[in-house]
C-alpha cells in the first residue's frame, strides 16, 4: 500500500510541475473572486445614492430588510399588504408626471423592500398576466405596473399560503410535457413543504446558486486542463514505455493515475465550491439559510430550505465534476494527444449548449440536460421536468448523482484497459 | 536463469517486423545488432512486454512477458528514452524506483547509489530539461537498473554518450551479464564487439546469426581484402562489392572490402572483424560507388 501512496504522491508532483496545472488554478481563483466582485456591483441597490458606496447601499438594504426578519405568517403578509396600501393611496410618495407615477425609492425601502419576499410572492401568485410571471428562474419585480397587491386587501392575507400552493397546482397540472407520475412527485414534494415560510436576507444563498453554473463550468475547465495530462502525456513524453515495463507499470501506477485525478476533481470543487458559498455569505451576510426555496422560485414544489437547494447544489456539483474528471482521464488514456484531450473535453462541455432542444422531446431534452455544463445549473437541478425511470420519478439533483456515480464507475474499468493495453510502436 | 523465446512474431498490415523468433538466452552480455527496420527495436519490445507479438511467447523461468513477477525482474532502457523535464533527476529515480516497486528510503538509496554509478551524482538536484543528451541516456540507463534486473533490455545505450562515457559504460555492462542476462542493441559495432560474448545479428525480421565474435567471424574470414587501386578501379570494385572502406588518397584509392575470391591482383586478405561483417550483411553494393 506504501508504494501505491508513493506513486499518487509521484503523480501530484508530475500535476504540480507543469505549468498549465497551476495558471488553470490561478485563473479559477480569479473567477471566483471576479463573482464574488460582480455579485456585489452588478446588483442596484435601493439605498444608492450619490453619496453612498455599494457595498454600504447593499448593507443598508440589508438592514431595511433584516428588521423584518421572522415568520411570514398571517400578521406578516397582513403588514405588508397593509403597508402597500398606504403607499399606492399617497401620492406624496410617487413623482408623478406626464409619463405616469413613478414610485419614489425612499417609500419603496420604507414600504416594500421589508416584505419584499412576500411583495414579490403575492405579485407572482395573484398575477393574472401570465406574461409578466417568472416561472423557472429568478423573478424580476416590474415597478412600473399596477401590481397584484395594490388590489389585495388585508383580509387575503388569510388565504395567502392556501393561494400559493393553488397557484402551484393549477401551474403543475398545466405543465403538458409533465407525465402523470412526474405531476404526482411534484404534488407530494409540495406537501412536504413546510409552511409558513421565513422571511429574511438571502442574497448570499441567492447569487451563490445564480453563480453556480458558471463556477462549476470554470472548475470543469480547470479540471480538464489539469488532468487531461495523466494519461497523454505518458504517451507525448514517451514515458509510457518504461512505466508499461516496470512492476506496477500495469496496475498500481494505473490506478494511482485514476486516483490522482479522481481525488484531484473532487479536491478542486470541494473547495472552491465551499469557498465561493462561505466568501458569499460572508460578502451579502449568512442569513437566509432556513429560508424556503419558494422565496427564490415561488413556483418550486421542492421541500427545501436555500441552505439545503446550496448543499444539494454542491453536492450534484461534485458529482458531476467527478464524472467529468473521469472521462477527461478516458479521453487521455483513449486519444494520446493532450490536444485532442482539451479538444474533446471542451466539446463535452460546450457543445450540448449550441443546441436549443425542447421538453416536448423529454428523451433528448433530458439527455441533454445530463451534460455536465447543463446538469450543474440551478434551473435544471430544481427543474419541473423530474427523470423517470423504470416506473419510478427522481428528482434531477438524484438523478445526476446517480447517474454521475454508475457512469463513473463503469468507466474506470476502460481506463485502466486502455492504458493497460496500449501498443508501443 | 533462462530467459526462452519462442517462434515469436510481430506482424503488420504488410510487413513481417520479426520473423518466427526462438532464442534462449542465459546469463551474459548479449549484442543484437542489425540495419534500421531490421526488427530489433520491436524484438525487445515484444520482450518488455509492451507489444503485443502476433504470435509466440517469451518467458522467464516459466514466466510470462505479461506477468507482474516477469516485469518485476526487468529493467529496460527504450531507444528513444521519455523523461519528466520539471523533474530532477533524484526524484525521476525515485518515482521509477516506486513503480518498480522499491519502499522509499530504499528508493532513495538506490538512486543516490546509481546516480554516483554513470556520474550524475551532482546533477541528483537538477532539473532533467537542463540535461545535456549524454546525461539523459546516462540517467536513462540508471533507472532501467534501479531493481536490480534480471533482464536487462538496452535499446541503443550508448546513443549520445562521448567517448570516454562509451568506455565506461562498456565496463559496466560487462560486471552487469556476469550475474544476469542483457541484451543490447547499438548500431555501434564496436561497443557490441567488447563486450558481448553472443552476437546475434538481424535481418528483415529474422535471426540470422548466432555465436560469439569469433564463430561469426569465420563466416566472413578470407573474404576481406585491402587494396589501393586506381580510382577507375575502385569505381569498378564498389559496384561489385560490399565496401567497407574507401580512402581517397593523391594518386591511388584505398579500399577495404568483401569478396569470396581476391579480385585483383594486388589486393591482400586482411583479419576480418565484426563491423566487416556487419557491412557485408548490411550495405548495398554500389552504394559507394
Amino acid at each position: 500500500m506504501h508504494s501505491f501512496f508513493d506513486i499518487v504522491g509521484f503523480e501530484y508532483k508530475k500535476m504540480f510541475k507543469r505549468k498549465s496545472t497551476m495558471v488553470s488554478l490561478f485563473l479559477l481563483v480569479i473567477i471566483v473572486v471576479l463573482f464574488n466582485i460582480v455579485s456585489v456591483t452588478s446588483t442596484s441597490y435601493w439605498h444608492l445614492t450619490g453619496g453612498t458606496s455599494t457595498f454600504e447601499a447593499m448593507k443598508l438594504d440589508k438592514e431595511v430588510i433584516r428588521s423584518k426578519a421572522g415568520v411570514m405568517d398571517e400578521v406578516f403578509i397582513k403588514e405588508a399588504i397593509e403597508q402597500n396600501t398606504i403607499m399606492i393611496n399617497d401620492d406624496e410618495n410617487y413623482l408623478i408626471n406626464e409619463y405616469g407615477r413613478h414610485l419614489k425609492s425612499d417609500a419603496y425601502i420604507k414600504y416594500v423592500l421589508p416584505y419584499k419576499k412576500a411583495v414579490d410572492i403575492i405579485n407572482n401568485v395573484y398575477e393574472k398576466n401570465t406574461g409578466e410571471l417568472s416561472t423557472d428562474g429568478f423573478q424580476v419585480f416590474n415597478p412600473g405596473r399596477v401590481k397584484p397587491i395594490d388590489t389585495l386587501t388585508v383580509n387575503d392575507a388569510k388565504s395567502f399560503y392556501a393561494s400559493i400552493n393553488r397557484a402551484l397546482v393549477v401551474y403543475i397540472t398545466g405543465l403538458a410535457n409533465l407525465s402523470q407520475n412526474e405531476k404526482e412527485k411534484h404534488f407530494d414534494m409540495l406537501s412536504e413543504v413546510t409552511t409558513p415560510y421565513y422571511n429574511d436576507h438571502y442574497d448570499g444563498y441567492l447569487y451563490f446558486n445564480k453563480y453556480l453554473e458558471v463556477i462549476a463550468l470554470a472548475i470543469m475547465i480547470a479540471i480538464a486542463f489539469c488532468i487531461s495530462p495523466v494519461f497523454a502525456h505518458e504517451y507525448y513524453l514517451k514515458t509510457d514505455q518504461i512505466i508499461l515495463s516496470s512492476k506496477y507499470g500495469k496496475s498500481k501506477a494505473i490506478f494511482a493515475k485514476l486516483f490522482t485525478g479522481v481525488t484531484f476533481s473532487v479536491a478542486v470543487s470541494v473547495v472552491v465550491l465551499f469557498y465561493f458559498l462561505l466568501s458569499m455569505l460572508s460578502i451579502h451576510g449568512i442569513n437566509g439559510a432556513n429560508m424556503a426555496i419558494q422565496t427564490i422560485n415561488v413556483y418550486s414544489t421542492y421541500p427545501l430550505t436555500l441552505l439545503q437547494a446550496s448543499l444539494i447544489g454542491i453536492n450534484v456539483t461534485i458529482f458531476i465534476t467527478l464524472f467529468f474528471g473521469i472521462l477527461t482521464m478516458l479521453f487521455s488514456a483513449w486519444l494520446k494527444s493532450p490536444f485532442l484531450v482539451i479538444t474533446a473535453s471542451f466539446l463535452l462541455l460546450f457543445a450540448p449548449g449550441l443546441f436549443n432542444v425542447s421538453p416536448k422531446t423529454r428523451l433528448l431534452y433530458q439527455l441533454f440536460q445530463i451534460f455536465p455544463a447543463k446538469a450543474t445549473q440551478y434551473s435544471n437541478i430544481y427543474s419541473n421536468y423530474l427523470f423517470e425511470v423504470l416506473g419510478s420519478v427522481y428528482t434531477p439533483a438524484t438523478f445526476y448523482i446517480v447517474f454521475a456515480s454508475i457512469g463513473s464507475l463503469l468507466t474506470i474499468p476502460f481506463i485502466k484497459y486502455t492504458f493497460k493495453n496500449h501498443q508501443i510502436g | 536463469m533462462e530467459l526462452t523465446i519462442d517462434r515469436l512474431t510481430k506482424q503488420y498490415q504488410n510487413k513481417i517486423a520479426v520473423d518466427r523468433i526462438s532464442l534462449t538466452l542465459t546469463r551474459g552480455v548479449y549484442g543484437l545488432l542489425g540495419a534500421n527496420g531490421a526488427g530489433k527495436t520491436t524484438l525487445m519490445r515484444m520482450m518488455c512486454g509492451i507489444l503485443r507479438p502476433t504470435s509466440g511467447e517469451v518467458k522467464f523461468n516459466g514466466i510470462d512477458v505479461n506477468h507482474e513477477d516477469y516485469r518485476d525482474v526487468l529493467g529496460y532502457l527504450p531507444q528513444y528514452f521519455g523523461y519528466y523535464p520539471e523533474f530532477t533527476a533524484m526524484e525521476f529515480l525515485c518515482y521509477m524506483a516506486s513503480l518498480k516497486g522499491l519502499p522509499k528510503q530504499r528508493a532513495k538509496e538506490k538512486s543516490t547509489e546509481l546516480l554516483e554509478l554513470v556520474s550524475l551524482f551532482d546533477m541528483a538536484k537538477r532539473k532533467i530539461k537542463t540535461f545535456s543528451g549524454g546525461m539523459k541516456q546516462r540517467l536513462g540507463i540508471a533507472q532501467a537498473m534501479l531493481n536490480n534486473p534480471k533482464i536487462l533490455i538496452l535499446d541503443e545505450p550508448t546513443a549520445g554518450l562521448d567517448p570516454k562515457e562509451r568506455v565506461r559504460f562498456r565496463n559496466l555492462i560487462s560486471q552487469l551479464g556476469i550475474d544476469r542476462i542483457v541484451l543490447l542493441s547499438t548500431h555501434i559495432v564496436t561497443d557490441i564487439e567488447n563486450i558481448a560474448e553472443t552476437i546475434l545479428i538481424m535481418k528483415d525480421g529474422q535471426l540470422i546469426h548466432k555465436g560469439s565474435l569469433e564463430d561469426i567471424i569465420k563466416i566472413i574470414e578470407g573474404k576481406v581484402f585491402e587494396c589501393s587501386v586506381d580510382s577507375k578501379t575502385a569505381k569498378k570494385l564498389s559496384n561489385l562489392y560490399p565496401i567497407i572502406n574507401l580512402r581517397e588518397g593523391k594518386d591511388k584509392t584505398f579500399i577495404r572490402f568483401v569478396c569470396d575470391e581476391n579480385p585483383c591482383e594486388n589486393a591482400i586478405s586482411v583479419r576480418a572483424t565484426l563491423e566487416d561483417l556487419y557491412l557485408y550483411y548490411f550495405s548495398e553494393v554500389g552504394e559507394n560507388a
